[in-house]
């Protein structure tokens, strides 16, 4: 990688919800522009907390976190949607807005005063919406989808915000295996294609290693390795993650599928 | 492939949509209260320029009242996620009520309380109080989480309540049903311009600050996560949006007392006729507001007479609106806008 | 955060508790019989202003002694405390509610009497005045007092007799306007002292629309009001200038509770009535 500056960076994150019970102890991770970074490790690892400080939404105690150079907190809140987009793990809205209407909404911070939408943003929504394949729903409600293809329009509403970032929370944690598939495929597409930063937390360590750029194990707060999954996928640095023994089958490519014991 | 329930994206909404929205329903709005003021217990070949003053007055009372709790009642459903929400949840008409229930209490102890000290200064020193305890229990460091501020609105409202109750002990039996009537709420026409002006100007401004939140409640509706990521400041929203619906609410409980179901009935009515866009509806729910407590008080004032009382206190019609209405909701269910 | 909660607790309790005890009026062991328990407000009314005060050793919590009389409660109009009624040890209750409301009481204490009384016009406030003076042992009281009401009212009648009756609203308050209905004493006041009571269109108490005031136009308006609310009172009737009684200035504020009150006063109000409906009788004769 030629530029020094990555997309979205942190350094030593330090953060605890308690004082005294630090959740983040000294974390660092950085994502370029067009990769695929994949977050892993057991749950309570602080994958999530991790995730909400990049978001801005938790203000860690020590530590610098950085969009392309500039500090996050000099960021105002208008300005940080416009480079930062989130996907949370549930899809879910409290309002039966239509699926065009959803993705519509991501384009809050670019609308003034009563979020009226241009033709500009619609267009870009449209395209939105074609990129994750949506487009057919725009009519319909998230209810009336099925669990994969909501968690489409939401990526596609946090694509509606044309951001450089793009962080997702276990996006496929509650889908089958054609929807994961789908869902990860579209996120390398973002990440190679369409050049963004993806960031994501993820809770399979085999999709995770087979479609992401790099990868970051964490346990107990703090990192255990970090790299691309050829270096990462190891016997040894898995079974510290997960505190579980592991075995390793050989797969045709040039990582190993994971299975535990 | 199935058809689809919804009945189909709406039009976008745009600048010249919602300026003839705005028309329609000033339009709408006027025709109700130039009907309303036509109607009455005296004949219309009798009616005198007095007598349709009188009206008026008190038609723009209920107007206001109507709008303020209208649009308090939408904003806070919006906000808090939740269809049952109603702007005397957090607190305002119990607290009006303590404050109220004590002005009468301690002018009944001593006859003639000073008159700066009246019923409608009582009742909003007691909701600013209610209001800066529900408040204050339910923020941690500054931040408001719905759920607590809902849970908050209730204990401190069972609190007033007991604090009522108590002091039912010490008064006599006229001031404790003086103080029933008062909950049923009552418009009235007379009020000073100097009230009038001041109340148009709170509702005015609030409802008009809560239409141009409209985009950022729909954004709500994803989560808070979602939303802030988004670009909405959720959580000055809230506080914004609860000192905003305090205030309204405030202004309509002591020109009015606490008219209960207006607050909860119309927001489900503007759903059920625009949607769930928080844009459309914050801008309707006033207009329906008014219409809505305008009518009911036009049946107050004259059915009275048919069932040889006066007149009926306007809370006791919207609550009996309030029951059929939430059946027939019930019914038909998924046409208005929640999931 | 635990410590300020029990403290203001224990705070609010003790309050509650010095307010409950400094409130109730201990037990008269030395009234003079016989002791009577009087079981309405009327009825209370009519007994102090008799000069039997003495007498009462139990009032209900609706009733309003004189102040500085206060007597122990013993009961409201709901539910009967008979263990009250026992610590009070009186030997007849005067009551306005059905008798048999007060069965229990008969059988816990038989030897105490139970006098009902019916008080819904003024002939039965006369009738009460002579009743409640024997019930005391005392007929002469009983007798004067009954004589001098009902000359009083004969009084009023013969005065007003023969003229003809203006129409007059009688409204228990200006904002919002009520009236007392025509199941009440004042509107036979009123009809007694030679007017024609509008507010008896409605039959009980209650609110009424302000355009009712303007349709029937009244002569005369008679308004009660507390001591501090007689301005507001005025000025807002004072608006209502399509109706004769504003207009020819004939709008009396009043701030005597025992308008509607039932009470022994009532012959004497009656005449205040009459002067205010006929103007040309004040300063006519005696009377307040």
């Amino acid at each position: 990688m030629n530029d020094r500056r990555h997309a979205i960076e942190a350094r030593e994150l330090v953060f605890s919800y308690r004082p005294g019970q630090p959740v983040l102890r000294g974390v660092s991770v950085a994502c370029g522009t067009g990769k695929l970074l994949c977050v892993l490790g057991r749950n309570g690892s602080g994958k999530t907390t991790l995730l909400r400080c990049l978001l801005g939404q938790l203000a860690p105690q020590r530590g610098a976190i950085e969009l392309d150079g500039k500090e996050l907190r000099r960021h105002s809140r208008r300005q940080l949607a416009r480079l930062l987009a989130y996907v949370p793990q549930f899809p879910a809205s409290a309002f039966a807005f239509t699926v065009g209407e959803l993705v519509l909404m991501g384009r809050y911070c670019h609308t003034g005063l009563m979020g009226l939408a241009t033709e500009r943003d619609r267009s870009v929504a449209r395209e939105a919406m074609k990129m994750t394949g949506t487009l057919a729903f725009a009519g319909r409600t998230l209810e009336e989808l099925s669990g994969g293809e909501a968690q489409c329009v939401m990526i596609a509403r946090a694509l509606a915000q044309q951001p450089s970032v793009i962080l997702l929370d276990e996006p496929t944690s509650h889908l089958d295996i054609r929807n994961q598939l789908m869902i990860y495929r579209m996120m390398q597409r973002l990440a190679h294609d369409w050049q963004m930063a993806v960031v994501c937390v993820s809770h399979d360590v085999n999709l995770a290693a087979r479609f992401a750029d790099e990868l970051l194990l964490m346990r107990d707060g703090e990192v255990v390795a970090a790299g691309p999954p050829p270096e990462v996928i190891r016997q040894d640095v898995l079974e510290r993650t997960y505190d579980v023994g592991i075995d390793l089958l050989p797969a045709g490519g040039d990582v190993p599928i994971v299975v535990g014991r | 492939m199935n058809a689809p329930t919804h009945p189909g994206i709406a039009p976008p909404l745009s600048a010249g949509r919602l300026i003839a929205m705005l028309a329609v329903l000033l339009a709408a709005a006027l025709a109700v209260a130039g009907g309303c003021s036509l109607v009455g217990i005296t004949p219309l070949s009798q009616l005198d320029a007095q007598i349709w003053a009188i009206r008026l007055v008190r038609l723009l009372v209920g107007a206001l009242v109507g709008a303020a709790l209208g649009a308090a009642g939408t904003a806070l459903q919006g906000i808090l996620r939740n269809p049952l929400a109603d702007p005397f949840i957090l607190g305002i008409s119990s607290g009006a009520g303590v404050g109220v229930l004590m002005g009468m209490a301690v002018s009944s102890w001593q006859r003639g309380l000073p008159t700066v000290l009246s019923i409608p200064a009582m009742g909003l020193i007691g909701a600013a109080v209610t209001c800066a305890v529900v408040y204050g229990i339910a923020q941690r460091r500054g931040r408001l989480d719905p759920y607590v501020l809902l849970l908050s609105g209730v204990i401190v409202n069972a609190f007033n309540g007991a604090i009522m109750l108590a002091i039912f002990l010490f008064i006599k039996p006229y001031v404790v049903s003086a103080y029933v009537i008062w909950t049923m709420g009552r418009l009235t026409d007379n009020v000073s311009w100097q009230a009038l002006v001041l109340s148009s100007v709170c509702v005015a401004g609030g409802w008009s600050l809560l239409i141009f939140r409209g985009s950022a409640f729909n954004t709500l509706g994803l989560g808070d996560e979602v939303a802030s990521s988004s670009g909405v400041a959720v959580n000055r929203l809230r506080i914004e949006t609860f000192v905003v619906v305090s205030l309204v609410t405030a202004a309509a409980v002591a020109l009015a007392g606490p008219i209960g179901f207006v607050g909860l009935i119309v927001p489900h009515i503007c759903r059920f006729i625009v949607g769930p866009d928080h844009r459309r509806l914050m801008l309707v729910s006033g207009f329906i507001g008014a219409m809505f407590l305008m009518s009911a008080d036009t049946l107050c004032r004259t059915a009275g007479e048919w069932v040889g009382m006066g007149e009926i206190p306007v809370g006791i019609v919207t609550a009996f609106c309030g029951g059929p209405f939430f059946i027939f909701l019930l019914r038909r269910r998924g046409r208005e806008g929640w999931s | 955060m635990r410590a300020w909660l029990a403290g203001f607790c224990a705070l609010a309790g003790a309050a509650v508790a010095a307010a409950g005890c400094g409130k109730r009026p201990l037990p008269r062991p030395d009234a003079p019989r016989p002791r009577l328990i009087t079981y309405s407000p009327a009825l209370t009314q009519i007994v102090f202003e008799m000069g039997l005060g003495d007498h009462v050793v139990g009032v209900t919590s609706y009733c309003d002694p004189p102040p500085g009389q206060e007597r122990p409660v013993v009961g409201d109009l709901q539910s009967i405390n008979r263990e009250r009624i026992r610590k009070a040890r009186p030997d007849v209750i005067l009551i306005q509610q059905e008798a048999k409301n007060f069965a229990a009481v008969r059988q816990d204490m038989p030897e105490v009497r139970i006098e009902h009384f019916t008080i819904e016009t003024l002939g039965h406030i006369a009738e009460a005045l002579e009743r409640i003076g024997r019930i005391a042992g005392n007929e002469q009281l009983a007798l004067r007092r009954r004589r001098a009401f009902e000359r009083a009212m004969a009084d009023v009648a013969e005065r007003v007799r023969g003229r003809p009756r203006p129409r007059v609203f009688f409204l228990t308050q200006a904002d919002p306007p009520a009236v007392a209905g025509r199941q009440s004493f004042i509107h036979q006041m009123i009809e007694l002292a030679g007017g024609q009571d509008l507010s008896g269109q409605y039959e009980r108490w209650g609110q009424i629309n302000v355009e009712r005031i303007l349709l029937d136009k009244p002569e005369i308006i008679i308004c009660q009001a507390e001591p501090s609310g007689v301005d507001d009172a005025r000025q807002y009737l004072g608006r209502l200038t399509g109706v004769p009684a504003v207009r020819d200035g004939r709008v009396h504020i009043v701030t005597d509770r025992h308008w509607t009150i039932p009470s022994t006063r009532m012959a004497e109000l009656a005449m205040t009535l009459a002067e205010m409906i006929h103007p040309d009788l004040a300063g006519q004769g005696d009377g307040p």
